[in-house]
Protein backbone atom coordinates (compact mmCIF):
# COMPACT_ATOMS: atom_id res chain seq x y z
CA UNK A 1 0.00 0.00 0.00
CA UNK A 2 1.71 3.77 -0.90
CA UNK A 3 1.63 6.17 1.73
CA UNK A 4 0.57 9.87 1.65
CA UNK A 5 3.33 12.23 2.09
CA UNK A 6 2.87 14.51 4.56
CA UNK A 7 6.10 16.40 4.48
CA UNK A 8 4.64 19.12 2.69
CA UNK A 9 1.37 19.74 4.50
CA UNK A 10 2.52 23.20 5.93
CA UNK A 11 2.19 24.52 2.85
CA UNK A 12 -1.81 24.42 2.79
CA UNK A 13 -4.09 26.14 4.62
CA UNK A 14 -6.46 22.91 4.73
CA UNK A 15 -5.65 19.69 3.76
CA UNK A 16 -8.48 16.89 3.61
CA UNK A 17 -7.00 13.24 3.80
CA UNK A 18 -8.65 10.19 2.64
CA UNK A 19 -6.69 7.17 4.05
CA UNK A 20 -7.91 3.55 4.30
CA UNK A 21 -9.58 2.87 7.94
CA UNK A 22 -7.28 0.65 9.01
CA UNK A 23 -3.78 3.25 8.71
CA UNK A 24 -5.88 6.07 9.78
CA UNK A 25 -4.98 6.26 13.45
CA UNK A 26 -0.70 5.75 11.89
CA UNK A 27 -1.58 8.60 9.24
CA UNK A 28 -2.89 10.73 12.19
CA UNK A 29 0.27 10.16 14.71
CA UNK A 30 2.33 10.62 11.25
CA UNK A 31 0.82 14.26 10.48
CA UNK A 32 1.22 15.40 14.34
CA UNK A 33 4.69 14.34 13.91
CA UNK A 34 4.67 16.73 11.19
CA UNK A 35 3.02 19.93 12.52
CA UNK A 36 3.73 19.19 16.55
CA UNK A 37 6.07 22.09 16.34
CA UNK A 38 2.79 24.37 16.43
CA UNK A 39 0.07 24.30 18.93
CA UNK A 40 -2.55 21.37 17.57
CA UNK A 41 -6.66 21.39 18.39
CA UNK A 42 -7.22 18.31 17.98
CA UNK A 43 -10.86 16.92 17.41
CA UNK A 44 -11.15 13.33 19.14
CA UNK A 45 -14.18 12.04 17.38
CA UNK A 46 -13.01 8.25 16.84
CA UNK A 47 -11.39 7.62 20.68
CA UNK A 48 -11.39 9.47 23.97
CA UNK A 49 -8.56 11.71 24.95
CA UNK A 50 -7.69 9.08 27.73
CA UNK A 51 -6.98 6.32 24.84
CA UNK A 52 -5.21 8.97 22.13
CA UNK A 53 -3.05 10.04 25.21
CA UNK A 54 -0.76 7.38 25.94
CA UNK A 55 -1.29 5.94 22.30
CA UNK A 56 0.92 9.60 21.20
CA UNK A 57 3.29 9.60 23.90
CA UNK A 58 4.19 5.87 23.15
CA UNK A 59 5.08 6.81 19.48
CA UNK A 60 6.99 9.74 20.90
CA UNK A 61 4.78 12.47 19.68
CA UNK A 62 5.33 15.55 21.97
CA UNK A 63 1.25 16.47 23.36
CA UNK A 64 2.45 19.41 25.66
CA UNK A 65 1.14 22.04 22.67
CA UNK A 66 -2.20 19.80 21.63
CA UNK A 67 -5.25 21.11 22.77
CA UNK A 68 -7.90 17.88 22.62
CA UNK A 69 -11.91 18.61 21.96
CA UNK A 70 -13.10 14.96 23.18
CA UNK A 71 -16.55 14.45 21.27
CA UNK A 72 -16.37 10.35 22.49
CA UNK A 73 -15.68 10.60 26.66
CA UNK A 74 -18.41 12.01 27.87
CA UNK A 75 -21.30 10.38 25.11
CA UNK A 76 -19.49 6.87 26.28
CA UNK A 77 -20.76 7.79 29.98
CA UNK A 78 -17.07 8.63 30.96
CA UNK A 79 -16.76 11.12 33.93
CA UNK A 80 -15.82 14.59 32.67
CA UNK A 81 -16.69 16.21 36.13
CA UNK A 82 -12.59 17.26 37.06
CA UNK A 83 -10.34 18.97 34.55
CA UNK A 84 -8.13 16.71 32.84
CA UNK A 85 -4.79 18.41 31.41
CA UNK A 86 -5.89 20.28 27.65
CA UNK A 87 -9.07 18.57 26.77
CA UNK A 88 -12.71 19.71 27.01
CA UNK A 89 -15.37 17.44 26.50
CA UNK A 90 -18.54 17.74 24.40
CA UNK A 91 -21.32 16.38 25.16
CA UNK A 92 -21.63 14.07 22.40
CA UNK A 93 -21.00 14.44 18.21
CA UNK A 94 -23.97 15.24 17.34
CA UNK A 95 -23.16 18.80 19.29
CA UNK A 96 -21.34 20.78 16.66
CA UNK A 97 -22.64 23.64 17.70
CA UNK A 98 -20.58 22.76 21.08
CA UNK A 99 -17.52 21.59 18.62
CA UNK A 100 -17.31 24.77 17.10
CA UNK A 101 -17.90 27.28 20.34
CA UNK A 102 -15.06 25.11 21.82
CA UNK A 103 -12.52 25.35 18.85
CA UNK A 104 -13.59 29.30 18.91
CA UNK A 105 -12.72 29.55 22.59
CA UNK A 106 -9.26 27.81 21.89
CA UNK A 107 -8.20 30.11 18.83
CA UNK A 108 -8.71 33.06 21.58
CA UNK A 109 -6.67 31.16 23.97
CA UNK A 110 -3.82 29.86 21.81
CA UNK A 111 -2.17 33.05 20.02
CA UNK A 112 -0.49 32.47 16.47
CA UNK A 113 -0.04 29.77 14.09
CA UNK A 114 -1.55 26.74 15.06
CA UNK A 115 -3.47 23.78 13.10
CA UNK A 116 -7.31 22.57 13.56
CA UNK A 117 -6.83 18.32 13.26
CA UNK A 118 -10.34 16.45 12.56
CA UNK A 119 -9.38 12.87 13.31
CA UNK A 120 -12.57 11.10 10.73
CA UNK A 121 -14.78 13.14 9.09
CA UNK A 122 -16.95 9.80 8.71
CA UNK A 123 -17.39 9.10 12.31
CA UNK A 124 -19.42 12.58 11.90
CA UNK A 125 -21.57 11.16 9.04
CA UNK A 126 -22.53 8.09 11.81
CA UNK A 127 -24.16 10.82 13.72
CA UNK A 128 -25.50 13.69 11.51
CA UNK A 129 -26.45 14.35 7.72
CA UNK A 130 -24.35 14.71 5.25
CA UNK A 131 -24.70 18.03 4.76
CA UNK A 132 -24.83 19.16 8.44
CA UNK A 133 -21.09 17.86 8.33
CA UNK A 134 -20.60 19.95 5.22
CA UNK A 135 -21.69 22.90 6.64
CA UNK A 136 -19.80 22.62 9.79
CA UNK A 137 -16.66 21.35 7.77
CA UNK A 138 -17.51 25.12 5.61
CA UNK A 139 -17.88 27.10 9.39
CA UNK A 140 -14.66 25.15 10.95
CA UNK A 141 -12.74 26.10 7.46
CA UNK A 142 -14.12 29.96 7.59
CA UNK A 143 -13.08 30.38 11.44
CA UNK A 144 -9.44 28.80 10.50
CA UNK A 145 -8.93 31.65 8.11
CA UNK A 146 -9.75 34.38 10.27
CA UNK A 147 -7.63 33.23 13.05
CA UNK A 148 -3.93 32.06 11.45
CA UNK A 149 -5.16 28.27 11.66
CA UNK A 150 -4.76 25.63 9.07
CA UNK A 151 -6.79 22.94 9.03
CA UNK A 152 -6.26 18.86 8.63
CA UNK A 153 -9.06 16.83 8.21
CA UNK A 154 -9.13 13.34 7.91
CA UNK A 155 -11.85 10.90 6.44
CA UNK A 156 -11.85 7.08 5.27
CA UNK A 157 -12.08 5.47 1.58
CA UNK A 158 -15.07 3.86 1.19
CA UNK A 159 -18.38 3.78 -0.12
CA UNK A 160 -19.20 7.02 1.64
CA UNK A 161 -17.61 8.98 -0.97
CA UNK A 162 -20.16 11.81 -1.40
CA UNK A 163 -19.32 13.32 1.84
CA UNK A 164 -15.83 14.11 0.52
CA UNK A 165 -16.91 14.81 -2.98
CA UNK A 166 -19.50 17.62 -0.80
CA UNK A 167 -16.49 18.68 0.97
CA UNK A 168 -13.56 18.46 -1.11
CA UNK A 169 -14.39 21.60 -3.06
CA UNK A 170 -13.42 23.50 0.27
CA UNK A 171 -9.93 22.39 1.27
CA UNK A 172 -6.99 23.25 -1.33
CA UNK A 173 -5.81 20.01 -0.79
CA UNK A 174 -6.70 16.85 -1.11
CA UNK A 175 -4.14 13.76 -0.17
CA UNK A 176 -5.67 10.27 -1.13
CA UNK A 177 -3.74 6.91 -0.67
CA UNK A 178 -4.27 5.48 -4.47
CA UNK B 1 -9.61 -26.95 15.79
CA UNK B 2 -11.02 -25.25 18.37
CA UNK B 3 -7.51 -25.25 20.02
CA UNK B 4 -6.09 -23.59 16.87
CA UNK B 5 -9.02 -20.54 17.22
CA UNK B 6 -8.00 -20.19 21.04
CA UNK B 7 -4.45 -19.70 20.29
CA UNK B 8 -5.52 -16.87 17.68
CA UNK B 9 -7.27 -15.06 20.74
CA UNK B 10 -3.84 -14.93 23.17
CA UNK B 11 -0.77 -13.44 23.73
CA UNK B 12 1.01 -10.13 21.99
CA UNK B 13 -2.56 -9.47 20.50
CA UNK B 14 -4.03 -9.21 23.63
CA UNK B 15 -1.06 -7.40 25.32
CA UNK B 16 -1.21 -4.89 22.24
CA UNK B 17 -4.07 -3.92 21.46
CA UNK B 18 -7.07 -2.78 23.67
CA UNK B 19 -9.80 -3.93 21.33
CA UNK B 20 -10.33 -6.73 19.15
CA UNK B 21 -12.85 -7.68 17.20
CA UNK B 22 -13.10 -11.53 16.87
CA UNK B 23 -15.51 -12.00 13.27
CA UNK B 24 -17.01 -15.49 13.11
CA UNK B 25 -19.16 -17.06 10.99
CA UNK B 26 -23.02 -17.25 12.58
CA UNK B 27 -22.66 -21.12 12.93
CA UNK B 28 -19.59 -21.11 14.78
CA UNK B 29 -20.20 -18.24 16.93
CA UNK B 30 -21.60 -20.39 20.11
CA UNK B 31 -18.47 -22.30 20.05
CA UNK B 32 -16.45 -19.33 20.32
CA UNK B 33 -18.60 -17.92 23.00
CA UNK B 34 -17.15 -20.62 25.25
CA UNK B 35 -13.53 -20.09 23.76
CA UNK B 36 -13.53 -16.46 24.40
CA UNK B 37 -15.44 -16.97 27.82
CA UNK B 38 -12.52 -18.98 29.25
CA UNK B 39 -9.84 -16.29 28.33
CA UNK B 40 -12.12 -13.78 29.57
CA UNK B 41 -13.29 -15.27 32.64
CA UNK B 42 -9.67 -15.60 34.11
CA UNK B 43 -9.20 -11.79 33.46
CA UNK B 44 -11.42 -9.50 34.57
CA UNK B 45 -9.52 -6.55 32.65
CA UNK B 46 -11.07 -7.68 29.75
CA UNK B 47 -14.59 -6.96 29.11
CA UNK B 48 -16.07 -9.34 26.86
CA UNK B 49 -18.74 -8.38 24.36
CA UNK B 50 -20.74 -9.84 21.31
CA UNK B 51 -21.98 -7.30 18.59
CA UNK B 52 -25.34 -8.49 17.54
CA UNK B 53 -27.05 -6.74 14.64
CA UNK B 54 -30.69 -7.98 14.72
CA UNK B 55 -32.46 -5.80 13.10
CA UNK B 56 -30.58 -2.92 13.51
CA UNK B 57 -30.21 -0.95 10.36
CA UNK B 58 -26.24 -0.48 9.14
CA UNK B 59 -26.17 3.01 10.26
CA UNK B 60 -27.41 2.08 13.87
CA UNK B 61 -25.43 -0.99 13.86
CA UNK B 62 -22.13 1.26 12.79
CA UNK B 63 -23.87 4.12 16.07
CA UNK B 64 -24.17 1.24 18.57
CA UNK B 65 -20.60 -0.46 18.11
CA UNK B 66 -18.59 3.05 18.01
CA UNK B 67 -20.88 3.20 21.56
CA UNK B 68 -19.50 0.09 22.71
CA UNK B 69 -15.90 0.24 21.95
CA UNK B 70 -16.33 3.85 23.57
CA UNK B 71 -17.57 2.90 26.56
CA UNK B 72 -14.56 0.09 27.13
CA UNK B 73 -11.93 2.43 26.10
CA UNK B 74 -13.30 4.99 28.88
CA UNK B 75 -13.68 2.63 31.14
CA UNK B 76 -9.85 1.79 30.63
CA UNK B 77 -10.76 -1.98 29.79
CA UNK B 78 -9.79 -4.02 27.31
CA UNK B 79 -12.73 -5.62 24.80
CA UNK B 80 -13.06 -8.60 22.94
CA UNK B 81 -15.64 -8.45 21.06
CA UNK B 82 -17.39 -11.23 19.30
CA UNK B 83 -19.36 -10.29 15.82
CA UNK B 84 -20.91 -12.46 13.12
CA UNK B 85 -19.01 -12.52 9.69
CA UNK B 86 -22.59 -12.43 8.05
CA UNK B 87 -23.39 -9.07 10.01
CA UNK B 88 -20.72 -6.89 8.08
CA UNK B 89 -20.59 -5.49 4.95
CA UNK B 90 -17.97 -3.75 3.44
CA UNK B 91 -18.64 -0.48 5.02
CA UNK B 92 -19.34 -1.78 8.37
CA UNK B 93 -16.17 -3.56 8.48
CA UNK B 94 -14.04 -0.32 7.48
CA UNK B 95 -16.09 1.38 10.17
CA UNK B 96 -15.02 -1.32 12.33
CA UNK B 97 -11.23 -1.47 11.10
CA UNK B 98 -11.14 1.95 12.16
CA UNK B 99 -12.91 1.70 15.70
CA UNK B 100 -10.44 -1.30 16.84
CA UNK B 101 -7.13 -1.96 16.94
CA UNK B 102 -7.00 -5.53 15.47
CA UNK B 103 -9.52 -7.25 13.99
CA UNK B 104 -9.31 -11.28 13.40
CA UNK B 105 -11.11 -13.50 11.32
CA UNK B 106 -11.37 -16.93 13.32
CA UNK B 107 -13.49 -20.02 12.63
Amino acid sequence: MKMINLEDIGNYESTLIVEESKSLQATINNVLRVIQDKPVIYIALIKPYVSILPRLEGDGIETDKIFFVDCVTEFAGGDVSEKQGNVIFIHEPTDLTNITITVTQFFEKIPGKKYILIDALRILTIYNTEDVVSRFMQSILEKASRNDAKVVAMTTKGKHTSLTNKVSQFFEKIMEVE
Amino acid sequence: MMAEKTSLLGGEDLTRNDIIVLVAPKKEIRDMLVEVNKITGANPDISFIVLNKATLDDMSFTRYVHNVISQVRVARLKGLLLCAKEDLNEQIREDLEMFADLIKEVG
